[in-house]
């Protein structure tokens, strides 16, 4: 009875409101046809609306409800809003959250992970059998290039250099040396123990240094006994898998490969050695990942030459000293390679996870030097700063000028919102903005009074867009009109959080190598929303990450770190205008969505790189101006884009992403391991 | 999978090319060693189609304006007609030049040839470094050093590393230091457009050592070369422990403290010149009949302390930006910090400037 009444009266408002709305309604169809089809939607909204009455009453009725509203009153008395007491009652609420936060967060500081339940299950799956094994034993390659891995030891516990020795007499690739290189150990049994091993195989090469001459010198010595085509380094006390040796070997099979550096994922074995555990899935190389941390780390195989070339570790970076390796090797690559297999298992001692914490800070500022150095000897004007964590780095390229930056803000309606958004943007120390405002069917009166309090500002230019909303078509016009050399695809439910946002990303915008930047987007309850894009992940594209809260650092230090991502959401995108043209810019058959993971395939297509950086941080209150796509018009549009993007794009679809290991499950946005085989 | 290959930009011919300097000397009433300094920075070894020298000139009386019209026309002169300090006047330096570095110089000093090339060169060996300073030794007694860089004590003051030692090679290594002596400095322009410039709030004295700390705390190198050496005349004495001059010392330890300290120093600093304050003018108040000097002091520290309470909130506000855009750690600013008792008293910059 009561929601028939209720429908009498919003029944005129309600039915206009569907015919203005939708210009897509299908114009050609006959009277009684549209009739027929807004009864039904009336139907529908009746249903929905009864729905909601229904659960209101059911709120209204219940006691918790009932004790709110007593207590409301009196606590809106002590507590009036907006003045200093509910000021104070917050800041102290978000002071108990952050204490909160920050105790829990010390247990896990990767955020959403869910790696280790099905490790043991992935092994079997992915891993060679003791057939297999048998099988690669009698693979013959035609090109067999002997491989030197170089192995300093001091001290070390006998089980371990034991298991070490074995697991490198295990490959099931012969042709290898083991050059080992002894820091005067004190203890005897260690030294007889190598003696031994180099007296049953020929291939374990053997040098008793007069002094120890740490790390970095006693790796030097047992370089310089290494007479292989490749090199690879392995720690006295960790293991390699048995068919190490072959993956690296497959992989240098063609002919005049230029191959230079390899590197596989790695994981964790206990002080015993027996149980494997937190693999580290790696991604494929990039530049401005290998810039923020050392995630190369191990199984990694360089050609003899380059490593000659570089002459070595050098002192003066102890704890980082591989970083500092890495770095110039890779400066002198001209191809490095991932291999997404666990070839090398790394021993954690109960001893070595408790460390000193300054032989910890002595290893970060070595790391930074490290890194400030390679940024000097390529002369990117980049200075190595600290990340967000111990361990991390990041680069930072300052300017003298900075150059004008085109916001390009496609709105309708919203007048709040985009005043929000505007009202942050201008927080930032950035020196030179311009705001382009692409005005879209806006029909409410506030909006346009913020248009005429905003034209005063000669900042800002105001668009009229009259055709129906096109996010590509609308930012294609936009991007035409705008005179700044970066342009900043920006949608208007955004806020900033930092007042150098700006600069964070102008500053890798601006290099020469790069196509399009991606700021770390964060929905309202500070969980992230956006740190990169991953191709074929939930189908077309997926937020790897999502919803992990702010201030962990992810998977592989995915949300802490500056990195090579093959996609950034067109939430909040900057770009040079050269490139945006040189790419024609949007694909304008793709109206609404995956119009941005296009543009930036199309970007890493021209050979520039897109990076993400977690140093400019936002705000994203997703999809308010839109709606959901649920009518089918628009169900209709988004499957036909589906279908054209996969046309496409369908190699690069089917390869995978390059920046996320196919080792992870792509078929969930939370970093898991995968459950099928590759 | 990457072609992306450094071995071309290793040795970028870019790098070649000579950088373009910007030579900027405050001026307020130095005309008596313009001829000197201007002379001995034109015998540079550095081309002079490469560098410009800007004399920002503070509204100066003894017609050193006209003096170098006439006879220096290749200085581009900025007149800014009123005694802005060191700080402001150096910030009106900045936005006329167009150099890619800004060196910074006295008008009572004299360089040899080498100066701006040794100083390019240093601050090119890394980006990260954004301030270079050289050794600086007294014109009147060659022997004598007036700074080799600047430290920080441990109670917020600055002072000139080995401030009238006898240079016996002490001082001869290349390196790291706090901060850069403002006689003579080498910065980066991008690290002026990241850190700001000198802080003319400051009007004068401390300025080039708060700047060196909002360098240190962005992670910016400031290194010491002493392969050239600038010979300083020193003949701001005159203002040595006057009025102005403890005013503004005591006062500015504070300001720059609460700026970029970390909390403990800060609050430390402040409540040491305000308890220092405080005695002084209890002193000169029981003892100011007998001793007119005493009633002098407490006036002054009177003063600083008024000053110093109307400053805080809007240091207090700067410190909030400063400390949440920093790059280092607390802990970072330890091996920077000299202990007081190892240093004599002798606040660097009342050395600097002939006033």
């Amino acid at each position: 009875m009561e929601a028939k009444k209720y429908h009498e009266e919003v029944l005129p408002s309600s039915s206009f409101k569907i015919v203005s709305e939708d210009p897509h309604f299908p114009q050609g169809e006959t009277s009684s046809d549209y009739l027929q089809f807004l009864h039904s939607c009336l139907a529908q909204k009746d249903h929905e609306l009864l729905q909601l009455r229904l659960q209101l009453q059911k709120i209204d009725n219940h006691l918790g409800w009932k004790i709110l509203n007593k207590l409301t009153p009196p606590f809106k008395a002590l507590f009036p809003p907006a003045s200093f007491q509910s000021k104070m009652l917050t800041a102290s609420l978000r002071l108990l959250k952050n204490t909160w936060n920050f105790i829990t967060s010390r247990k896990s500081q990767l955020g959403n992970v869910e790696l280790y339940a099905n490790y043991k299950n992935w092994i079997s799956l992915n891993e060679p059998d003791s057939s297999q094994l048998l099988q690669q034993r009698k693979h013959l390659f035609t090109y067999k290039p002997k491989i030197s891995i170089v192995t300093p030891t001091w001290n070390t516990p006998t089980h371990c250099l034991r298991e070490m020795i074995d697991s490198v007499l295990a490959q099931t690739y012969a042709n290898w040396e083991l050059c080992i290189a002894d820091g005067n150990s004190s203890s005897e049994q260690t030294k007889k123990i190598l003696a031994d091993y180099a007296r049953e195989d020929s291939r374990i090469r053997l040098v008793f240094l007069d002094e120890n001459l740490g790390i970095a010198g006693n790796s030097n010595a047992a370089l310089h006994l290494a007479s292989g085509d490749f090199i690879t380094l392995l720690d006295h006390d960790d293991t390699l898998a048995p068919f190490a040796l072959h993956e690296v070997v497959a992989q240098l099979q063609q002919p005049d490969t230029t191959i230079d550096i390899l590197y596989s994922d790695e994981d964790f074995i206990n002080a015993t050695g027996k149980k494997r555990f937190s693999p580290t899935f790696k991604p494929s190389f990039g530049w401005d990942t290998i810039r923020s941390h050392n995630f190369i780390c191990h199984l990694l195989v360089f050609r003899n030459e380059i490593l000659k070339k570089t002459g070595g570790f050098r002192k003066g970076f102890d704890g980082s000293q591989d970083y500092d390796l890495v770095l110039r090797a890779c400066e002198l690559a001209r191809e490095i390679i991932h291999i997404p297999k666990v070839l090398y298992h790394w021993r954690v001692h109960p001893a070595s996870t408790a460390g000193n914490p300054n032989a910890k800070n002595y290893a970060h500022d070595a790391g930074r030097k490290a890194l400030q150095e390679h940024l000097d000897r390529c002369n990117l004007h980049g200075q190595a700063s600290n990340g967000l964590a111990t361990g991390l780095y990041q680069a930072i390229y300052h300017r003298s000028e900075w150059p004008l930056i085109s916001i390009i803000i496609p709105s309708k309606d919203q007048a709040i919102t985009l005043q929000t958004c505007i009202d942050s943007i201008l927080k930032d120390n950035y020196p030179n903005l311009e705001f382009l405002i692409l005005e879209n069917n806006s029909t409410e009166n506030e909006t346009f009074q913020l248009y005429e309090t905003l034209k005063q500002d000669s900042r800002f230019k105001i668009i009229n867009w009259t055709k129906p909303f096109s996010y590509a078509a609308i930012n294609n016009y936009g991007a035409k009109l705008a005179n700044g050399e970066l342009l900043l695809f920006l949608n208007n439910d955004i806020e900033s959080l930092k007042k150098d946002n700006l600069f964070r990303l102008a500053e890798h915008a601006l290099r020469p190598e790069t196509g399009a930047v991606g700021a770390a987007l964060f929905y309202p309850d500070n969980t992230i929303q956006h740190a990169g894009v991953v191709l074929a992940m939930t189908g077309i594209a997926g937020h790897a990450l999502r919803h992990t809260p702010k201030g962990k650092l992810g998977y592989g230090f995915r949300m802490a770190t500056i990195k090579n991502v093959s996609c950034v959401t067109g939430a909040c995108l900057m770009m040079k205008q050269k490139t945006f043209e040189e790419v024609n810019g949007f694909d304008e058959n793709l109206a609404i969505a995956f119009n941005d993971i296009d543009l930036c395939l199309k970007v890493r297509e021209k050979g520039y790189t897109v990076v993400w950086t977690p140093h400019a941080e936002f705000t994203h209150f997703e999809s308010k101006t839109r709606g959901p796509e649920d009518t089918p018009e628009k169900i209709t549009r988004f499957q036909k884009e589906i279908s054209y993007f996969k046309s496409k794009w369908n190699d690069q679809l089917l390869a995978g992403d390059e920046f996320y290991s196919p080792n992870l499950n792509p078929d969930s946005e939370t970093p898991s391991i995968r459950t099928t085989k590759i | 999978m990457t072609q992306n290959n450094y071995q071309s930009t290793v040795n970028n011919p870019e790098s070649a090319i000579m950088p373009f300097i910007s030579v900027i000397i405050v001026n307020y009433n130095g005309l008596r060693f313009l001829q000197n300094c201007l002379a001995s920075l034109q015998k540079q070894n550095y081309p002079s189609s490469r560098y410009e020298i800007i004399l920002v000139d503070n509204g100066s009386t003894d017609g050193s304006i006209s003096f170098i019209r006439n006879n220096w026309t290749e200085v581009r002169i900025i007149d800014a007609q009123k005694n802005l300090g060191f700080a402001a006047g150096n910030n009106l330096g900045f936005e006329y030049a167009k150099g890619d570095f800004f060196a910074l110089l006295n008008n009572d000093t004299e360089v040899p040839e080498n100066w701006i090339s040794v100083l390019v060169d240093t601050i090119l060996e890394s980006y990260s470094i954004g301030l270079v300073t050289c050794k600086i030794l007294f014109h009147a007694d060659r022997q004598i050093i007036n700074s080799t860089g600047l430290q920080l004590l441990n109670d917020g003051r600055g002072s000139d590393r080995g401030f009238r030692e006898k240079d016996l090679g002490q001082y001869n290594k290349k390196e790291d230091v706090f901060g850069a002596c403002g006689a003579s400095m080498l910065l980066r322009k991008e690290m002026l457009v990241d850190i700001g410039n000198f802080d003319d709030r400051l009007f004068m004295y401390y300025e080039d050592l708060d700047l060196a700390w909002r360098a240190k705390l962005q992670n910016w190198r400031c290194v010491y070369t002493p392969e050239t050496v600038v010979y300083h005349i020193h003949c701001g004495s005159s203002g040595e422990w006057s009025d102005f001059f403890t005013f503004h010392v005591e006062r500015n330890r504070a300001l720059i403290s609460i700026k970029n300290a970390p909390i403990g120093m800060a609050f430390r600093c402040f409540s040491i010149v305000t308890l220092k304050s405080s005695i002084r003018i209890i002193q000169g108040i029981v003892f100011g009949m007998v001793h007119r000097e005493k009633l002098k002091i407490a006036k002054t520290y009177f003063k600083v302390l008024v000053s110093l309470f109307f400053n805080l909130p809007k240091f207090i506000k700067t410190r909030y930006t400063i400390q949440k855009g920093r790059k280092t750690s607390r802990g970072d600013l330890k091996k920077w910090l000299v202990n007081k008792s190892k240093s004599t008293e002798n606040p660097s910059p009342e050395l600097r400037r002939c006033a």
